[in-house]
């Protein structure tokens, strides 16, 4: 599905972000995407979107990242930002639904029922008409989903998907994450959250990837972890 | 609390209020915009002295308030903006104008005076209307509307662009300020230390978010057209063509003249 | 600084909003030649400059307070097409939302806050100074602190100096032409100066952090097109200014000679700043400007100068107006209860 070879990613020419990255993923998996602050997640998958230059090469179904591929990379790609106002950028939920979907050449009455499908999908009709300056942060992270999700894309890119959310509203997202049975990249610091919905994992660190596998021997592993600024999950702390 | 917050208010209010259910609130939002503009064209046409013709214009904004369950005094409330530079221009008028036009019990009244009146009840009637408009319209009707209109795409996109991220940008600025004067409780405005940096901060935060905000165009398929998804609206002839017909006649202004000789 | 709606005449509003909408068709031209993707940077700046004059700023040595001058920050920021096109946003927003101005206003207010300052304020002082046409000496941060302060001055005195021209056009104001024209003049050199140190602060801050979002900042390129775009902004303001004057001139011939002319002695005529060849070429055009005011005015005043009564000065005819609006009031107070004790009911 995805595959990065010789991936590097620098910013401003000299200083280098990420080197020599490399790992494929199968369609259907869940990859939890972690590292420390500025270890470059999120510039990994503005890089896979062709929203950033980078070295190497990266393909998305078997399609390169490129200027002229740019196009269908972003229909199969959807893209959750990390502060939910930046990306929904238009007066009410409703019109931030359509703007992809009109753009995608859709006509009136497919946009208004994949409108309604996607709301009604994720329990969130009540949203529909709301503005979107006045949803509160559960529900602005709720609605961005929906965005994306009416455009039918086959892998979910997510940058800190969970940040900022109160308890209860933590849970209600990481119980839809898990609803949604599509390939899924979820970049985060919050590795009990990782841990529930992903099954492989993959740690960035010192520009580099430091390390690759299953759940359980990534983050049960204090040591590499800890290399990389970062800490056992709660729910294994206390063991 | 500090201006921005006033302000984040003010457009809340707006907001609900144009979220309301009557009558005004589900038509054409293009007849009300036209009915407005006329509205004020009439008004703004009024001679100085045409006090009584003015002031039949009070039909409009005060049966269209009834229907659409506003406030006038909350409407007026609006005045301080507008208001100072109305009364800067108009309050010699007495002194300059002395002609007398009419004697009301023994009082004389100049042309000066009448025109003062008459122009700040115009200021007043104007802002009713205009108010009126935007608190019984939804923002995207309005900028249907305009689209209507032909008023080119890239500016009601921007229009509407800009009204989205104008709550966040206040909000910004109102927690900002909060955090400035809990250090500095002493004082009034910000320090000429800080005139760059206060809102210069705030600016290169701004110029990030819109990167963010033109990659998040950009993924959903934005290729500089912006579309916007088009409402049907029930037609309005009788408040369309009623109101465009009432307004001439106010105009006219033998409809005052008519009514007092009845009385007198 | 926002004109009002009560002040103008319709003909000098429409006027102003068919100059304006000239002019922001020039912009949108100009910006999908060369920059499309700017929409959302000009919306983010547009929503800025509107949050930037919440924020008081203490003058030092007063008590009081100054704000921003959006139309030079944003055109130091974006360019000046942009930046025209995001102050009509700023501009329509106060306009709707906080009634800051007015809708029929706005073409005016366009014109005075956004044309001056995103195209005379830009092309005129911005730009050379910047491009280092005149004090070239000087380090590029002083440059940029006087290329921001006496941009904004300029544009805050024209600003003033056309709203005192469109609300005497609109015969709405008793006060004498000179008169007005010198007390706004001296209040707007004030604010300008203000204004222009608070905006030179921001960009100076801007320019230390992050240089490259500054405009025509760096070694001079081979910018050779500045004569033509300053050429081209001078025609258009020498053919509104002279719109507005032939009309102004056909509707009171004796009061522009008077405030031209008539008072040099009391040294009003500075404040005018025009000269007798201005004048010649305004008159030349007074004829055509009366028959378009007549087909623009769609209820001109002198159709009703022989009719008393419509001017509404007869006792009768106030008597008769008040108790209309009476009823309304009445009426409307009347029917509001009416709503409630049915909401009562229903409850």
């Amino acid at each position: 599905m995805i595959k990065m070879e010789h991936v590097n990613i620098a910013y401003d020419t000299n200083e280098m972000v990420l080197k020599d990255i490399n790992f494929s993923i199968k369609e259907g998996e869940c990859i939890g995407l972690i590292g420390a602050n500025g270890a470059g997640k999120s510039s990994l998958l503005k890089a896979m979107l062709g929203l950033i230059p980078y070295e190497g090469r990266i393909y998305v179904e078997d399609s390169l990242v490129e200027k002229k591929n740019l196009a269908s990379v972003r229909k199969t790609l959807g893209f959750l930002f990390q502060n939910a106002d930046e990306q929904m950028f238009m007066p009410t939920v409703y019109e931030d639904m359509a703007f992809g979907l009109l753009n995608m050449g859709l006509n009136k009455d497919e946009v208004e029922k994949r409108i309604d499908d996607v709301l009604k999908e994720l329990r969130l009709d009540y949203l529909k008409k709301k503005y979107n300056h006045k949803l509160s942060i559960g529900e602005k992270r709720m609605a961005a989903i929906a965005t994306i999700l009416a455009m039918q894309p086959k892998v979910l890119l997510m940058d800190e998907p969970t940040s900022a959310l109160d308890p209860k509203n933590r849970r209600l997202y990481i119980d839809m994450m898990n609803g949604l049975k599509m390939t899924k990249i979820i970049t985060s610091h919050d590795l009990d959250m990782i841990y529930s919905c992903c099954e492989r994992v993959i740690v960035l660190g010192n520009g580099k990837l430091q390390a690759d596998g299953g759940k359980e021997d990534i983050l049960r592993n204090k040591k590499v972890l800890e290399e990389n600024h970062l800490e056992l999950p709660l729910a294994f702390q206390r063991l | 609390m500090n201006k921005a917050e006033k302000a984040v208010i003010e457009i809340k209010q707006i907001d609900e209020l144009a979220d309301g259910n009557s009558y005004l609130h589900h038509i054409s939002p293009l007849s009300k915009l036209v009915v407005t503009l006329a509205y004020l064209l009439f008004v703004m046409s009024c001679p100085k002295y045409a006090f009584s013709t003015v002031l039949l214009f009070i039909l409009y904004p005060i049966s269209m308030y009834a229907i659409a369950d506003l406030s006038l005094w909350q409407a007026l409330k609006r005045m301080r903006f507008i208001l100072p530079l109305i009364i800067f221009v108009n309050i010699l008028n007495p002194f300059f104008d002395q002609q007398i036009l009419l004697q009301i019990g023994g009082f004389p009244l100049t042309g000066g005076i009448i025109s003062f009146i008459t122009t700040i009840l115009k200021g007043i009637l104007v802002l009713w209307a205009s108010y009126l408009l935007v608190a019984t319209t939804k923002m995207d009707a309005l900028c249907q509307a305009l689209r209507q209109l032909h008023i080119p795409k890239i500016l009601v996109s921007l229009f509407l662009l800009t009204y989205r991220y104008l709550g966040l940008m206040m909000e910004e600025v109102s927690r900002m300020s909060e955090a400035y004067y809990l250090r500095a409780p002493d004082q009034k405005g910000i320090h000429i230390s800080a005139w760059g940096s206060f809102l210069g901060q705030l600016l290169l935060r701004s110029m990030d978010r819109a990167t963010e905000i033109f990659h998040a165009m950009k993924l959903r398929g934005y290729i500089g057209e912006y579309r916007l998804m088009e409402k049907e609206y029930p037609p309005a002839y009788l408040y369309f063509f009623g109101w465009l017909c009432m307004f001439v006649l106010f105009r006219l202004g033998i409809l005052a003249e008519w009514i007092g000789g009845i009385f007198l | 600084m926002h004109m009002a709606d009560a002040l103008l005449s319709p003909t000098v509003a429409t006027t102003m909003y068919v100059a304006s909408a000239g002019i922001a068709g020039l912009s949108i031209h100009q910006l999908q030649k060369s920059e499309e993707d700017k929409l959302p940077i000009m919306a983010v700046s547009a929503a800025l400059v509107f949050a930037g004059q919440m924020i008081n700023y203490t003058i030092p040595g007063t008590g009081s307070s100054g704000h921003i001058c959006g139309g030079i920050l944003l055109s130091a920021l974006l360019g000046p097409y942009a930046a025209f096109l995001s102050m009509i946003s700023v501009l329509l927003i106060q306009c709707l939302f906080f009634a800051d101005g007015g809708l029929m206003a706005l073409g005016a207010n366009i014109w005075n806050m956004a044309f001056y300052g995103c195209f005379v304020g830009y092309f005129l002082i911005y730009r050379p100074i910047m491009k280092g046409r005149v004090f070239s000496s000087l380090s590029e941060r002083i440059r940029l602190i006087l290329a921001v302060v006496l941009g904004s001055i300029l544009t805050l005195q024209l600003g003033a100096f056309s709203v005192v021209i469109e609300t005497t056009l609109s015969g709405i104001t008793e006060l004498p032409f000179g008169l007005f024209a010198g007390l706004m003049q001296p209040i707007h050199l004030a604010i300008g100066l203000v204004e222009g140190l608070i905006t030179a602060a921001i960009l100076l801050f801007v320019y230390e952090t992050r240089k490259e979002l500054i405009m025509d900042v760096g070694p001079s390129t081979t910018a050779k097109l500045s004569l033509k775009q300053i050429l081209s902004v001078l025609v258009i303001i020498t053919f509104v200014t002279g719109g507005l004057f032939s009309l102004y001139a056909s509707a009171k011939p004796d009061g522009l000679e008077w405030a031209l002319f008539g008072n040099k002695d009391e040294g009003y005529s500075e404040n005018m700043a025009l000269d007798e060849e201005n004048y010649g070429i305004s008159s030349s055009l007074a004829d055509n400007a009366a028959k378009v005011q007549e087909s623009m005015s769609f209820l001109p005043d002198y159709a009703f100068k022989d009719n008393d009564a419509a001017l509404g000065t007869s006792v009768s005819g106030i008597v008769g107006s008040s108790i209309v609006a009476l009823v309304a009031i009445l009426f409307s107070l009347g029917f509001g209860f009416y709503k409630k004790k049915g909401a009562h009911k229903a409850a």
